[in-house]
């Protein structure tokens, strides 16, 4: 039989987000660079940023590289949001307990069996104190989190440590208090709910004209020529064009995930990944278009000799 | 209060660094005007129409410095505003789980982190009854609803024991319905907001790269460059000013 001291469990405080995010928002960047780098070995050819496939490339890159961010950011609003909602639950079984006479780590412990996301840091908590921290010493793994209804829960245990008899009653009141905000904040994110839509119809809308643009008007255009054997697009490059569209996409769905995050008052950038996902489907489409382009049908175009 | 936001705290300095810009700005402006509409500069030579457009930038800037204090003045009673649910509710926990009220005064002020809660704490601690405390600082720093509020809590903590628990529930009953009608109220300037960011931040750049490349086949121009300003400058400026918009009308809404 094995004896040990129980494991602590320690979430990442907001300063450790916020390395991570550092990083996790860099690697674009560095994988940017090592694309950069290694182009020319790889391909055998000098990176040509005007090129359509070159930019299919480096946008698909800066798709892959910008998942883990977006992931993450969209897994710490979601924790969040979890862990607000809970917090009613968990005091509503904490002021039963405290009624029923529990000591105080113990009407914890019990009461983080009705949340399922809180449970982690209560536990952890329960254990510190269980190990010799005070109520107070222990509420610090509560903290940490962007959460200010979480601090304001470590604020008021602290405080209830410090407190004696008749707990229950203040527990009831600020249960209410928080319902309160939780149900406010609730209506929020309902409300807005309806701004992510956007984010899919903005990229919809670019998504299809731009495609229709290039099959049915550059790409026809490109290859017909004028009784003088003059091109009949005069300037326009098709594969500039196409290239600068592929960007064009890839800037958008990048500031379209940071501003709808803005729109839904997240407090990550938690609508990153809905944009990622409409880059990915995105670079598909454009990567049809331009491997199936000389299937495309092109429309002939008779031009009277004068 | 504005002191705290002077350039080296001082009013002086502060009004010496603002008028740097524009005596630098109105040099080649000088010199223009002395040399009959024309003025050289190394190997350029600046003329009347470009030496304004420079004072007016130089300007811009010595004003934008002049009124930096009155705007971070005004930034910290909006925070202010926006986080007093929060500081009533904190303020209430903490009186109802047995702390004395000017204590939880105290970790409210340490929490929040504004000038303003700081300066009325200053004021309590040197002895100004806490009432009075919030009307010397709203003399300092002009009037606003916040203060009221913070009025009846100052004074529902000078009632103290049962009353000032029930005045602190009573009021943030009374702060969060406000938010609701805020919350209503940042909905329809949001859905604003989204109109615009949709037809100017996607709409108006498929239009321009539809249209640009078709008058460039008419024309013969190219159009290269414009559609690269389109794609890496503009549309990133349009959502920085959506993104920015957005946060202000959300934060008012948030808590």
């Amino acid at each position: 039989m094995r004896f040990g001291l129980p494991k602590i469990r320690v979430e990442l405080s907001s300063r450790d987000k916020k390395l991570v995010r550092y990083v996790s928002f860099s690697l674009p960047v560095i994988s940017f660079m090592i694309f950069l780098a290694l182009h020319e070995k790889i391909m055998g050819v000098p990176i040509n940023f005007l090129d359509p496939k070159d930019a299919l490339l480096i946008s698909f890159i800066t798709a892959v590289s910008l998942v883990p961010a977006a992931a993450l950011e969209f897994k710490w609003e979601w924790e969040l949001v979890t862990l607000e909602n809970e917090i009613p639950a968990f005091l509503s079984a904490l002021e039963g307990n405290l009624r029923a006479g529990l000591p105080m780590p113990r009407a914890i412990h019990e009461a983080s069996k009705y949340v399922k996301f809180l449970r982690g840091r209560l536990l952890t908590m329960v254990k510190a104190m269980y190990l010799g921290s005070t109520l107070e010493e222990a509420t610090k793994y509560l903290r940490g989190s962007k959460s200010n209804l979480l601090e304001l829960m470590a604020d008021y245990l602290s405080m209830l440590s410090r407190s004696g008899e008749e707990m229950y009653r203040t527990v009831r009141e600020f249960r209410e208090a928080v319902e309160t905000i939780v149900s406010y904040s609730k209506r929020l994110r309902d409300a807005t709910r309806s701004f992510l839509a956007t984010l899919y119809l903005v990229m919809f809308v670019y998504l299809v004209s731009t495609v229709i643009f290039l099959a049915t008007f550059i790409y026809p255009l490109s290859q017909q020529t004028t009784t003088v054997g003059m091109p009949l697009i005069g300037k326009v490059n098709p594969d500039v064009m196409t290239s600068l569209v592929i960007y064009g996409v890839l800037v958008e769905a990048v500031t379209n995930g940071v501003v709808v995050s803005y729109f839904t008052g997240s407090r990550h950038v938690s609508s990153l990944i809905h944009a990622l996902i409409l880059l990915f489907i995105s670079i598909a489409v454009y990567a049809v278009l331009i491997f199936m382009k000389s299937a495309l049908p092109i429309p002939t175009v008779s031009i009277p000799k004068t | 209060m504005l002191s705290k936001y002077y350039l080296g705290r001082s009013k002086l300095l502060h009004y010496a660094a603002a008028s740097i810009p524009i005596a630098m700005g109105s040099f080649p402006l000088i010199l223009v005007l002395l040399g009959g509409g024309k003025a050289r500069f190394g190997k350029g030579v600046i003329t009347l129409p470009e030496a304004l457009v420079v004072e007016l930038v130089m300007a811009t800037i010595g004003v934008a410095i002049i009124l930096l204090p009155r705007f971070m003045l005004s930034s910290e009673l909006d925070k202010l505003n926006l986080r007093l649910p929060y500081i009533v509710l904190k303020m209430k926990t903490m009186i109802a789980a047995g702390e004395p009220p000017l204590k939880a005064f105290e970790e409210v002020v340490k929490d929040v982190k504004l000038g303003i809660l700081d300066l009325i704490l200053k004021e309590i601690l040197l002895g100004t009854p806490p009432a009075e405390a919030v009307s010397k600082v709203q003399k300092l720093v002009g009037k606003n609803p916040a203060f009221d509020v913070l009025k009846r809590v100052m004074t529902a903590i000078e009632m103290g024991g049962e009353s000032t628990s029930m005045f602190l529930k009573d009021e943030f009953e009374g702060l969060m319905s406000d938010k609701d009608a805020e919350l209503r109220k940042a909905i329809e300037n949001l859905s604003v907001i989204v109109e615009l960011y949709m037809s100017m931040g996607v709409f108006a750049p498929v239009l321009g790269i539809i249209m640009l490349s078709s008058l460039a086949i008419l024309s013969g121009a190219n159009v290269t460059p414009l559609i690269m300003l389109l794609v890496f400058i503009a549309i990133p400026i349009f959502s920085v000013f959506s993104a920015v918009m957005a946060k202000k009308m959300v934060e008012r809404a948030l808590l």
